[in-house]
């Protein structure tokens, strides 16, 4: 498999219905941002049915509180928010090789979040992540039923764009793993099943691979 | 590769087809109103809910929800300005009745099972179609944007959010179990069972007065969930109640003028760790805590710093910083807490392994072995220079005041090897949390709970610290001693 590493000074993944007044941002991206990246390298809406396996690990330096002006649509009046940014983030993406030309050159530009959230493709390689059981995983969301203590909040999988607006099309409970800081945190975030591990970054990986032909 | 996926179904509970199909969904307010249902029911499995179980709390809710002190002040200013559904707009004072507010509420509910296959998908439950009685804004849930700035929704959808009559359904008894503090606080905990737990409390106090619970008079949220998981763990006998929960609490408000909210996530480490200190030490858990507070309180001033004011303890918890230093207080050199809370926090929260912490103990142990020797003012001279070593070249220096101490007194064995020393100085300096100062935390921890009694008897005059500063700068190259 192909691994793409991919970096942003700023990120923002929207909670789906807190948005009034403050909007407030996940600590790493739901699956639904991760159909989007794919869709934009690509350069067309894709859908998870097509990809074998997706996995994923987000890191992030910190997070602050911007301020933004927002024009409403049809009228003079403006309202300013408070939005939540993450900075300085980092996102691996575990893809099968045949992404690599996509990365290589991306169609669309990446984004993390929002469209002021620019990223950049930093590295592409193959890799070879070992299966191993009782490993730490982090920087992702994992399904609720795998027991991992963490944030827990329904998401979004994967839209549908024919329509406008578009349309959810799978959404689920999630517990959503920051990357775990120190031992404490790896300890109370190890999984007790099968994970592909990746020994560079030392995380263990969730692989998404029955959305394939599901959603 | 994972061994779950998502194309296997997360929900255990049974489907009904009777229109009285529930289940968790995972978002914190939906969650909420379902958990205010089954609280009312007393039931804990959302399979279990009959039609009159769902009867009963659309009756508790309409009759409170139609009362002045409920409608104005909590659900209009609070959760749901100008409200159709639970009639919290002020334009429908007079029409306002619980029999009209349930016929609402029920309206909704039968609406739940209507497809519409032109209707999208619920963004919430992913389940079912999405109302399209009216349009969802944050009158009908807290939060969402207005009609007014349509761009709050994905293509500036005229209709608001795709939400189904389910979710916005369990939504309407979100306050029943809610804590009204300066803001209203939802607590999200998973396993459900847990939220369950901590969701009692404000339906308990709902049914005694009438009135939104007042969260026993706390205006801080996490003062009120440290208080609550030290309820909790007091009266649950069983130890893996917190092992791998999951709780998040919600402060918000959401009323025409003001929307906003924090969201505080509470690691499981942490949970875990207040709880454990609850158990067993909760007078040192008490004096860790009162260190926190600006002004020390009195005995008696406890309770009430803990329902108004911040404390630093649960901020640093919260925030994943040290608390170490209140783990012992300076300036009465006295420890709060047992050891065995101290190396629960070092490994559960700060990350130090069992071998370290036992290494680190050994050398405090050894450090006492020479110290005790000494007379009380030199005693106590040594003890401050540990006590000041702010930089590391002071750390170190004092290590080196131990070895000539033992070495004047004639102790033959070294205080510790050149590797130990090493060790001690740079293995545990990658994390902020376990760095040399966290090892000067746990040895000065442990001089004073070995040494607290001739500690406080030792001259603390300041000639004793000139002589202090004088030593250091001999140990590094100046003046020969």
């Amino acid at each position: 498999m192909m691994r793409v590493k991919i970096k942003s000074w700023t990120a923002s993944f929207r909670y789906p219905t807190f948005q009034s007044g403050y909007q407030p941002t996940l600590p790493v991206p739901p699956l639904s941002t991760i159909q989007g990246i794919l869709s934009a390298a690509r350069g067309e809406i894709v859908s998870f049915k097509e990809i074998p396996f997706v996995g994923y690990v987000f890191m992030s330096e910190g997070k602050g509180i911007d301020l933004e002006r927002i024009y409403a649509l049809g009228k003079t009046e403006t309202d300013v928010m408070r939005r939540e940014v993450l900075f300085d983030n980092t996102l691996y993406l575990y893809l099968p090789d045949e992404w690599k030309k996509y990365f290589k050159k991306p169609r669309f530009q990446l984004l993390l979040g929002r469209s002021s959230d620019i990223a950049t493709v930093e590295k592409i390689e193959n890799v070879e992540l070992e299966e191993r059981v009782n490993i730490p995983v982090g920087g992702t969301i994992v399904p609720v039923v795998s027991g991992l203590p963490g944030l827990v909040h329904a998401l979004p999988v994967e839209f549908d764009y024919p329509t406008i607006p578009r349309r959810a099309k799978t959404v689920k409970p999630f517990t959503i793993l920051p990357f775990p800081r120190n031992a404490a945190q790896r300890r109370r975030q190890t999984y007790s099943g099968k994970l592909l591990y990746d020994l560079e970054i030392d995380i263990g990986v969730w692989f998404y691979e029955g959305l394939h032909g599901e959603v | 590769m994972s061994d779950i996926d998502l194309s296997e179904n997360h929900f255990e509970e049974k489907r009904r087809e009777n229109g009285m199909e529930f289940y968790w969904t995972g978002h914190p307010f939906v969650d909420a109103g379902l958990a205010a249902i089954l609280l009312i029911a007393g039931k804990s499995k959302p399979e279990e809910l009959q039609k009159e179980d769902v009867s009963k709390a659309v009756d508790f809710a309409a009759e409170l929800y139609a009362t002045k002190d409920w409608s104005s002040s909590y659900l209009h200013g609070m959760i749901f300005p100008n409200s159709g559904i639970v009639m919290s707009n002020p334009s429908m004072s007079k029409k306002r009745s619980p029999e009209n507010i349930a016929q609402n509420l029920w309206s909704i509910l039968e609406k739940t099972n209507a497809t519409n296959p032109d209707s999208p998908t619920c963004i919430i439950c992913g389940r079912k179609p999405a109302y399209t009685g009216k349009e969802i804004y944050l009158s009908v849930f807290p939060l969402l944007g207005t009609g007014g700035v349509t761009n709050y929704f994905h293509s500036a959808n005229p209709k608001g959010a795709d939400i189904c009559a389910h979710c916005i359904f369990l939504t309407q008894f979100l306050p029943l179990v809610s804590y009204r503090l300066s803001r209203v606080l939802v607590i999200h905990a998973y396993p459900y069972e847990l939220m369950l737990e901590l969701s009692k409390g404000a339906l308990d106090e709902i049914k005694k007065s009438k009135l939104a619970s007042q969260a026993k008079g706390f205006r801080i949220p996490e003062n009120f969930l440290f208080h609550l998981i030290g309820e909790i763990t007091r009266k649950v006998e069983r130890d893996e109640f917190w092992e791998n929960a999951s709780v998040t609490l919600y402060y918000f408000i959401c009323n025409l003028q003001n929307q906003v909210l924090d969201i505080i996530n509470v690691p499981n480490p942490i949970l875990r760790f207040v709880a454990y200190a609850n158990k067993v030490d909760y007078v040192g858990w008490r004096r860790i805590v009162a260190m926190g507070w600006k002004g020390k309180p009195s005995e008696a001033e406890i309770e009430n710093f803990e329902r108004e004011r911040r404390n630093a303890v649960y901020s640093r918890l919260l925030n994943y910083e040290s608390i170490l230093p209140y783990f012992y207080n300076l300036k009465e050199r006295k420890v709060n807490a047992s050891w065995n809370l101290l190396a629960f926090y070092c490994k559960e929260v700060a990350g130090l392994d069992k071998e370290a912490l036992e290494f680190i103990k050994s050398v405090g142990d050894r450090i006492v072995e020479s110290i005790e020797r000494l007379p009380n003012h030199k005693l106590d001279d040594e003890v401050r220079s540990l006590e000041r070593a702010e930089k590391l070249h002071q750390f170190e220096a004092f290590f080196i005041r131990i070895e000539k101490v033992r070495q004047n007194l004639g102790i033959e064995k070294p205080l510790m090897t050149f590797d130990e020393f090493t060790k001690i100085l740079t293995a545990y300096g990658e994390d902020v949390n376990v760095s040399w100062k966290t090892v000067r935390n746990l040895l000065l921890f442990r001089i004073y709970e070995k040494l607290h009694d001739r500690l406080i008897k030792s001259d603390k005059s300041s000639e004793i610290s000139e002589v202090l500063e004088e030593n250091e700068y001999a140990i590094f190259g100046g003046e020969g001693e």
